[in-house]
């Protein structure tokens, strides 16, 4: 991440958040950025591949998941993630869930009935 | 290639599709989608409102009500005595509603507003009224007619043309009674909700545009636009409809300042740098 985050919402103290609503949304928006650019490419591969069903599916929630984990190792150098997001769950994994479904499922219905 | 979903429903699973209808039919349709989306979020930077007018009283109303509220949620990187002086005189200035912009009981206009008196003579009760509600809720409307006015010619284009076969097998299982909705314009009893029809591609990658085109338009500036209506309306002019009472927000906030504790950031400062540089 570059610089502009770095500092985002930062522990001051034990107990004494300092937020900075600018830098939260900034690291929610690279998040979905990641995760929309991932979500349509495992679509992608999921079409390719043929996948049916469950598999596909299953697919997306191991896609899903470890895009997040990745997102909080490499980005966030797996510093703590509550520097950088106020409630990690609900922010890597919750809120964009039915977004990337969607997109997901869109690649995935494309490529599937094109390679067929 | 048969599914188990398939056979338990009795259909015959397997129909040759026509490859042409690929060509013909599903990529132009998304490609249709795809421009239609990039249009509409160019036609709503354009009919964009420009920068919101606000009276001069009302911004230093809304900067004193942001500022009690930083000061609030900051306060622990001030020394003490900085807070402590800060908190009095927040407190007495909000408690007093000094900033309000339109004065409650005596309708009387802070000095600063002289110049704009006539005009905000009326209290900000009706959002109608109100020049700037009206403004926003004029783009609200804008942005509304610019989703639905594409989405409904899209459909009937969609419907029109391409009704009365089945264009696509979707690489998941539905239950029988997305059927209807799926295979709209085909008249076959017992043939697989898996196989889709025109319109429903165009549900499915209406639902699913929102991703691609975040990736497609990266920019900080088109970017709210295409998130789409549910959170722009409130996003816009924070506390301009006068929904609240802003004399209200600032004796709550003077309360809220008035109680607030002093918690020190610098406490163990030392050993907390010690302990990040070590």
């Amino acid at each position: 991440m570059e610089k502009d985050n770095n500092g985002n919402s930062t522990t001051a103290s034990n107990d004494v958040l300092i937020k900075s609503t600018r830098s939260i949304q900034y690291n929610n928006q690279k998040l979905q950025y990641v995760q929309d650019a991932t979500s349509l490419f495992s679509g992608c591969c999921c079409g390719i591949l043929q996948l049916e069903s469950l598999n596909g599916f299953t697919f997306f929630i191991i896609q899903y998941v470890s895009v997040a984990i990745l997102f909080v190792i490499i980005l966030c150098k797996g510093g703590k993630i509550t520097n950088y997001f106020l409630n990690p769950i609900q922010d890597l994994i919750i809120e964009n869930l039915f977004r990337e479904l969607a997109g997901f499922l869109m690649t995935w219905t494309f490529v599937y009935a094109l390679v067929v | 290639m048969v599914s188990t979903a398939a056979v338990a429903i009795g259909a015959i699973a397997e129909l040759t599709l026509d490859p042409n209808l690929k060509y013909n039919v599903l990529l132009p349709i998304s490609i249709v989608m795809i421009l239609t989306g990039l249009i509409r979020n160019y036609v709503m930077v354009l009919i964009r409102p420009n920068i919101p007018v606000m009276p001069r009283v009302k911004i230093t109303e809304q900067q004193y009500i942001n500022k009690g509220q930083i000061l609030l949620q900051n306060g622990a990187v001030l020394t003490p005595d900085g807070f402590k002086m800060r908190k009095e005189l927040m407190a007495k200035l909000l408690g007093e509603a000094q900033f309000v912009a339109v004065k409650q009981n005596n309708n009387a206009i802070t000095n600063d507003a002289a110049d704009q008196g006539a005009t905000q003579q009326q209290k900000p009760e009706n959002p109608l009224s109100d020049p700037n509600a009206s403004d926003a809720m004029m783009s609200m409307a804008k942005g509304n007619l610019a989703n639905y006015i594409p989405q409904t010619l899209i459909m009937w284009w969609v419907n029109h043309f391409f009704a009365g076969f089945v264009l696509m097998k979707l690489p998941f299982p539905l239950t029988v009674r997305f059927k209807e909705m799926l295979q709209s314009g085909v008249m076959t009893n017992d043939l697989d909700a898996r196989w889709a029809s025109s319109i429903s591609w165009y549900f499915i990658s209406m639902f699913g545009m929102n991703p691609l085109f975040n990736l497609i338009l990266n920019d900080a500036t088109l970017q709210s636009d295409v998130s789409g209506i549910s959170n722009d309306p409130t996003m816009g002019m924070p506390g301009a409809a006068g929904g609240i009472n802003p004399e209200q927000t600032m004796r709550e906030l003077s309360n809220d300042i008035t109680i607030a504790p002093y918690e020190n950031g610098y406490e163990g400062l030392e050993e907390k740098i010690l302990k990040i540089y070590s």
